[in-house]
């Protein structure tokens, strides 16, 4: 633009000449180009009502440039944009929503409102659908992310439109615009007195249509209400009904979310009043429709709900059949809390799953189900080739621990000795250290004691250092006994303390050791003796 | 009645001080309305003046609100330093266009073209085309 246009322009628009205004919307109608863009910036920059419903006028016809100028002056403009809102020109009108909508004027909603109450008014369906829109977009800011940029405080605007909105639901009976409804369900929240009338009340004018939006809107701010809800001391059970009803994908996720975090005392009081979900079935947007996470986030909260256990149990079935590893485990877990004999049958089931946390899962549980042949099942998993099912096979047997077995040892037969010792040095790994401490313990016979331990629990050969030191012992009894239990333990290293312990100035200590040794010999005439594989191993 | 006038004038006459209203009551008592008259004089005068002052300043203060078509003329006239001669053609221009808003032909080149210019304007045509291209 050049110097004197600038200038003209510069004076037009801050003028307090009202002149102006007429000289400037006579430019608008006569000039293009550079002169008609001026005009239109000085006309936005002036504070004439006049003036912005010219341009109002001609909003549909600016481009996108020219309609950048409306965004500088959408301050000065709301009273322009009601009388646009409110003139009967279809243009103007439809122009005005465009721009209402684009400015997000919430301003408005009020007008709007009473505007789509009145059945007369042919604009009655735009204005309408427009407050629909305008009350989605301040959902978004009130319950989105907040954008900074916009001064404007979505707590205060939230309250203003709301109060529009309520005075709306009161004239219900007379302008039976259930949108208007949705309006306001949207924005209220779970403190919102009267929608909370509303919905103790199903004789209310208004009941029917607030459920049904309750049921069906996708708006952030009906899905956060249902949630929020959750969290009420006193949920009304409408919408813990509407929220066992709802099964469209963005709600479930957002409840699955909801709930998958630590569940308060609240929020688990009101779960357990849910009897079902809607997408607690087989098919479309049933549960089987969920990816891994998902049905492994609906398992804790079905198991947080008031759903009876058959229906726990169907779920559970079906995602130990068709579920990823992970669900399948955790729905493994999940069998824990519900006894009973279809809850055994899954359990055993799994115990032979494909997964080896299934595995586990099930190991886990089965002997505090006192499920038929659980310790038949346990001494099989006990060799199982994954570490973690031998870990919860471990745990399944408890009493089998070296600390019982060393309780009880003395009272124990030679046969007892040998079959439980074998499942204890397999049960629980403090075994082998647990033998090596009572080898140094003072107490004679407790030495005495490990020594037969090792030799009928077979773990000499783990044990063989200790039992070396017990070679030396003060106690010839001692010495003899180790001597004697060597003899499982051929290696070159044994072999040589055997020759040692052969010169013992006790007799039955030499002769245990001459013993071991010939049981060497016999080894390693039949080529089994390991004596120089362990020696080179050793070195 | 010049010594009477005098006689108001001159102050620093310490008998006249005395004598001061002396005058006031010749006649018993009765104002010669002649007397008054170069007294209204100066007042009329002042008036006018400050009448004149208060109107050309109130012409040229463009920060009143108001709805004066000339004198948003005159305001960009002066926006844009033109001077009386130019200011003057531009109003003719106006006047011969038979605008109702004189400042219209700020905003307008087409009435500077040739074949726009009225036939009155025609031996202006070249100032006016400066004028042109200084506002466009």
């Amino acid at each position: 633009m050049t110097t004197g246009l600038a200038t003209t322009f510069e004076i037009l628009a801050a003028s307090r000449n009202d002149a102006t205004n007429t000289v400037l919307l006579t430019a608008l109608e006569r000039t293009d180009g550079e002169v008609y863009e001026g005009t239109l910036k000085a006309i936005i920059a002036r504070r004439s009502k006049k003036g912005h419903l010219a341009v109002l006028q001609r909003w549909h016809r600016l481009s996108s440039q020219q309609r950048e100028y409306l965004q500088e002056g959408r301050g000065r403009m709301s009273g322009a944009l009601r009388d646009a809102v409110l003139n009967e020109d279809g243009q103007l009108f439809a122009n005005a929503c465009e721009l209402v909508e684009h400015f997000k004027e919430f301003d408005l909603v009020s007008t709007l409102v009473t505007l789509a109450e009145n059945q007369k008014s042919k604009h009655a369906e735009a204005a309408t659908e427009l407050v629909l829109r305008l009350v989605g977009q301040l959902s978004e800011m009130v319950y989105g992310k907040r954008d900074y940029e916009d001064r404007r405080d979505p707590q205060s605007l939230c309250r203003f439109v709301l109060e529009s909105l309520e005075r709306s639901v009161e004239r219900f009976r007379t302008h039976k615009r259930s949108e208007l409804i949705e309006a306001f369900v949207i924005l209220g929240g779970p403190s919102n007195n009267t929608l909370r009338q509303i919905l103790d009340d199903p004789h209310h004018p208004c009941y029917l249509t607030v459920i049904n939006v309750m049921t069906n809107s996708q708006c952030t701010g009906v899905l956060k209400f249902l949630l929020q809800s959750l969290q009420n001391e006193h949920a009304s059970l409408n919408v813990l009904n509407v929220i066992s009803k709802r099964d469209d994908s963005k709600f479930v996720n957002l409840l699955l979310d909801y709930t998958s975090e630590e569940i308060s005392a609240k929020m688990a009081k009101n779960l357990s009043r849910i009897n079902s979900f809607a997408w607690l079935r087989m098919g479309q947007r049933g549960y089987d429709s969920f990816d891994e996470r998902d049905q492994i986030r609906c398992i804790k909260l079905v198991a947080a709900s008031g759903v009876k256990p058959d229906a726990f149990l169907d779920l559970l079935d079906s995602i130990l059949h068709f579920g990823e590893p992970t669900a399948r485990w955790v729905a493994c877990d999940a069998l824990a809390s519900i006894p009973g004999d279809r809850g055994n049958h899954l359990v055993l089931n799994a115990i032979e799953d494909r997964d080896p946390n299934v595995q586990a899962a099930a190991t886990r549980q089965i002997r505090d189900r006192h499920v038929p042949g659980a310790m038949a099942l346990l001494l099989e998993k006990i060799n199982s080739p994954h570490e973690a099912v031998r870990q919860a096979t471990c745990e399944a047997l408890p009493e089998f621990s070296f600390a019982n077995f060393l309780a009880g040892f003395e009272g124990l037969n030679d046969d007892v000795r040998r079959t439980t010792g074998s499942l204890v040095k397999r049960v629980d790994p403090e075994t082998v250290p647990g033998i090596l401490a009572e080898m140094k313990l003072k107490a004679r016979n407790r030495r005495l004691r490990a020594v037969e331990m090792a030799e009928i629990m077979e773990l000499v050969p783990e044990v063989f250092e200790g039992l070396l030191t017990l070679l030396e012992d003060d106690d010839h009894v001692i010495r003899a006994a180790a001597a004697d239990a060597l003899q499982f333990c051929p290696t070159a290293q044994v072999q040589e303390a055997l020759r040692y312990a052969a010169n013992d100035k006790n007799c039955s200590v030499q002769e245990a050791a001459k013993g071991s040794l010939a049981t060497f010999d016999k080894l390693s005439a039949q080529n089994t003796f390991p004596m120089a594989e362990t020696a080179e191993g050793q070195q | 009645m010049s010594s009477t006038i005098l006689s108001h004038v001159l102050f620093a006459q310490i008998s006249n001080w005395k004598r001061m209203g002396d005058g006031l009551y010749r006649g018993r008592g009765r104002v010669d309305l002649i007397d008054l008259l170069p007294l209204a004089i100066v007042i009329a005068v002042a008036a006018i003046a400050i009448a004149i002052v208060v109107k050309v300043r109130k012409r040229n203060d463009m920060t009143t609100q108001c709805d004066n078509p000339a004198k948003l003329f005159r305001e960009l006239c002066l926006a844009h330093n033109l001077d009386r001669a130019s200011q003057k053609l531009l109003g003719r221009l106006a006047t011969a266009l038979q605008l109702s808003q004189p400042a219209e032909v700020f905003l307008q080149p087409a009435y500077f073209r040739t074949d726009q210019i009225p036939a009155e304007l025609r031996d202006e045509e070249a100032e006016l085309q400066a004028l042109q291209e200084r506002l466009f």
